[in-house]
């Protein structure tokens, strides 16, 4: 057997540790309802999501419903949800959340990396890359690693930055006025 | 327009809610879904126009991280039908992964391997995982449930600067998903020749709207493997069983998580002797058990604060216990670590942080392994700094950073790193760095005696108070394309300079001193490549090249250490994954891997002149979804082959063949 003399001094500390790690259970079990409100930033950017459909063509334009998708931990709280009742090119608009890479990403018209998933950029990028999928983040340059539309921020205000090589690779087009308002990454 | 104005209201509500948290429970008044509809009927250049003054930060891409860093996700898991943490690296690019016997890994990356290798930083959620005795891994104990990891993140060379000692040769980091991602039931069951029992539970739910928690159970039993050369059972079967909970919170800028884990392994072990006393002088082949017990409780809290800056504190207490005949050991850690990120500016994205370790040790010695002194406590502080500076947007970066540390052997140990990423064109980023990195004495390098031969007469090799820190200065530099979406490349080279390594030098005739008498360099090449074929097929390759030049200072006595450091690596490697979705219910999945001979695995394989043969491990799955929840999947590993010798380890070890596996599991999942 190990001897357990000398943990004295250790052992007083951690029980103090103890007992403040034990009330902050408790505090943290308490059931303690704060309604989950979407920020300003992902209200924001839930609306850029619905407005740039307006301003792409998909090759495959008779696709229907119009699939607006979320690869991992979803940030928008709840912003998301009015989407559901609005149309894209007359199309409905459903929602669909990912939590693994899979073909199914190519069903997607416009799928969101968010910021928490840029472990996986590469892997869901790829995945969908058979299929006109147009990819949007806010992982920094996102557009430079094989993204199509980087959200980027100047003077708290978003922007965007486009890969455009990537995203005639995938025959998706850009109408000029968001072409425009974008930073071009690549033309080739 | 309604969003300028919202921030100061909303985080006005934020404080108040705070503040009454613990005493009301505070409700919003505003409809979101009215303001969304406001929102949803401007015209873009409108929403462009709209002043946000709470972004969040906004998170490096990987892939242009001025780093070798490798990340396995939870996919790659799944597919490869992995059961243990350490085959979970087996497939990264040039890390070298070997079983000495069925509960005994070696996992090493860039050479300096070997089962109590300590070159290596590994942490799961945060918490350090080796053991300061040798400063190295028992992954036997490192059990998690595997479904319920996120990723594992590898960086191949030192990550010291941010990671702090023992980073030499990379770091390993494990990141378990957080209880929302992991809601509802887990219910896994396996059965094959070597893993005769796989069971696994996991249950997720939610406590409330902002906190969610889940639960689980696993447990695994293994068959034993056959010695080299038709010479018996190996005693090397084991079980390992787990139990843990992991809660996550989040409520306005704060969120936490409370988690915990109690592991229990009991396992048979060969041992090719044990030194007595004389006149018994050694007993040989001793079957020997080992018990081992660990259990960890970890806290961490993160506050986002208003403008770009976030703040984690994270504490943990990490106890484990091992109790084998020749020794005995338990220890008990407390860690505490505060991190803040913030950016500076447009230019600047700072992280500092401050942490503080206590480790308590107790060791029950043997006349073989003795521990000096029995019981101690040793106590660390460290700091850390990283400053991200953008040279020019988009284009280059420069990434400047330290750790400093105070331990209880050496004192001060300053650990520096400069690191450029340049992206020239997009799809293109090339990267080089510049970084010094310590391997600090564990608590054997500093004072233990361990027994290496009863012949002539015992040799005892002894740790010493003196003994410095192993250093490294690495230099790398890499490139990764991502100019197209269906192929990517990654490619790394390397030069490492180290000095000061351990060498075992004669004080008497009977007694070798440990000291600092190596050094020398390594140089390297890692290509990794991946192609999607097709929608539903996608292939993985990697190659990876080393050569290592350790030699002896002059006047060291050491004829051993050196040429153990130089034969103890596959020189080359290259590993090839093909991955299929078929016909929406079937992942049919394939996977090689060559590893190169090993001249010297360890200094007992080198006394008996035992050495590795080079050898292709052909492995596969296949997985049919019965069912949207659940799935059939058969594992087979190292097909060709009824048996291969990986590793030979250091101490007392038993050369024991690999065999041939087959595993068959189910996964229902609602």
């Amino acid at each position: 057997m190990l001897s357990s003399k000398g943990f004295g001094q250790l052992g007083m500390m951690l029980r103090r540790r103890a007992a403040v790690v034990i009330s902050l259970a408790l505090i943290l079990l308490f059931p303690v309802s704060i309604e989950a409100s979407p920020s300003d930033e992902y209200r924001l950017k839930a609306a850029l999501l619905f407005k740039l459909g307006d301003f792409v063509t998909w090759p495959d334009s008779d696709r229907e419903p119009f699939e607006i998708c979320v690869f991992g931990k979803n940030p928008f709280d709840g912003a998301l949800v009015a989407l559901q009742a609005r149309k894209v090119k007359d199309k409905q608009i459903a929602l669909r959340f990912f939590d693994r890479v899979n073909a199914n990403l190519g069903q997607c018209h416009i799928l969101y990396i968010p910021a928490s998933e840029n472990m996986h950029i590469s892997s869901v990028i790829m995945s969908a890359s058979y299929n006109s999928v147009l990819t949007i983040s806010d992982i920094q340059n996102f557009a430079e690693t094989g993204g199509m539309i980087e959200l980027t921020k100047k003077n708290n205000r978003i922007g965007f930055r486009i890969n455009l090589r990537v995203v005639k690779e995938a025959k998706i087009k850009i109408a000029s006025p968001l072409l425009e308002l974008a930073t071009i990454v690549s033309t080739e | 327009m309604c969003l300028r104005r919202r921030p100061s209201q909303l985080e006005n509500f934020r404080r108040r809610c705070l503040l009454s948290v613990l005493v009301f429970a505070c409700s919003s008044g505003a409809s979101h879904a009215d303001d969304m509809d406001h929102l949803l009927d401007l015209p873009l250049l409108e929403l462009l126009d709209m002043e946000v003054t709470s972004v969040s930060r906004r998170e490096q891409n990987l892939l242009t991280a001025p780093a070798a860093i490798h990340v396995v996700t939870n996919d790659d898991l799944r597919r490869r039908g992995i059961t243990s943490v350490a085959d979970a690296l087996r497939m990264v690019p040039g890390i070298h992964v070997a079983s000495i016997d069925g509960n005994k890994w070696v996992v090493s990356s860039r050479g300096h391997g070997g089962r109590f290798s300590n070159k290596l930083l590994v942490q799961i959620d945060g918490r350090s995982v080796y053991t300061p005795a040798f400063s190295g891994v028992y992954w036997d104990i490192q059990d998690l449930v595997i479904a319920d990891i996120d990723r594992i993140e590898v960086i191949r060379g030192p990550g010291a600067a941010l990671w702090g000692a023992n980073a030499v040769n990379g770091v390993v980091s494990i990141t378990t998903k957080s209880a929302e991602a992991t809601q509802g039931w887990l219910l896994e069951a396996g059965t094959g020749n070597q893993l005769s029992g796989l069971a696994t539970l996991r249950y997720g739910m939610e406590i409330d709207d902002n906190q969610k928690a889940r639960f689980y159970l696993k447990s695994r039993q293994y068959e034993s493997n056959d010695r080299v050369a038709n010479a018996g059972d190996a005693n090397d079967d084991w079980d390992v069983s787990s139990a843990g909970f992991r809660l996550d919170g989040a409520a306005g800028d704060d969120s936490w998580t409370l988690q915990g884990d109690l592991f229990q392994a009991n396992e048979d072990q060969l041992l090719s002797a044990v030194f007595q006393p004389a006149p018994v002088f050694a007993q040989a082949e001793v079957k020997d058990k080992v018990d081992s017990t660990a259990w960890n409780i970890l806290g961490r809290w993160e506050r986002n604060h208003n403008s770009d800056s976030t703040s984690t504190l994270q504490l943990y207490w990490d106890h484990t216990k091992r109790n084998e005949v020749y020794a005995g050991q338990k220890h008990d850690t407390l860690d505490v670590d505060f991190q803040n990120q913030l950016s500076l500016g447009e230019n600047h994205s700072l992280v500092w942080g401050l942490g503080y370790r206590r480790v308590e040790a107790r060791y029950r010695n043997s006349f073989s392994i003795k521990v000096i002194p029995e019981s101690q406590n040793t106590d660390l502080y460290s700091a850390f700094f990283q400053d991200q500076i953008t040279l020019l947007p988009s284009v280059l970066t420069l990434t400047l950073g330290s750790k400093f540390e105070h331990n209880e052997f050496t004192g001060f140990e300053v650990q520096p790193s400069a690191r450029v990423m340049w992206l020239p064109a997009a799809g293109h980023s090339v990267w080089a760095s510049i970084s010094r990195a310590v391997r600090t004495p564990s608590i054997g390098d500093n004072g233990s005696d361990v027994v290496s031969s009863p012949v002539p007469a015992f040799m005892v090799v002894r740790g010493n108070e003196d003994f410095q820190s192993e250093t490294v200065d690495a230099y790398e530099i890499g490139y990764r394309y991502h100019g197209s979406n269906q192929f990517t490349i990654d490619a790394t080279a390397f030069y490492n300079e180290y000095d000061d390594y351990r060498s075992f030098e004669f004080s008497s005739p009977t007694v070798l001193l440990m000291d600092n008498q190596i050094y020398g360099n390594s140089s390297g090449l890692e290509l990794s490549g991946v192609w999607q074929a097709a929608r539903w097929w996608q292939l993985k390759a990697s190659y990876s090249y080393l050569h290592l030049d350790m030699k002896n200072r002059q006047q060291s006595t050491d004829t051993i250490n050196a040429l153990v450091l130089n034969g103890s690596y596959a020189k080359n490697m290259w590993k090839l994954q093909s991955s299929m979705d078929v016909a929406d219910a079937w992942e049919i999945d394939a996977w090689f891997y060559y590893v190169g001979s090993i001249d010297a695995p360890s200094t007992v394989a080198l006394m008996a002149g035992t050495s590795i043969d080079d050898y292709v491990s052909t492995n596969a799955r296949v997985a049919w979804k019965y069912h949207p929840d659940v799935e059939l999947s058969v594992t087979a590993n190292n097909i060709f082959d009824s048996g291969h010798l990986e590793y030979v380890g250091e101490h007392f070890s038993v050369p024991t063949e690999i065999s041939r596996s087959v595993l068959a599991q189910i996964r229902w999942q609602f």
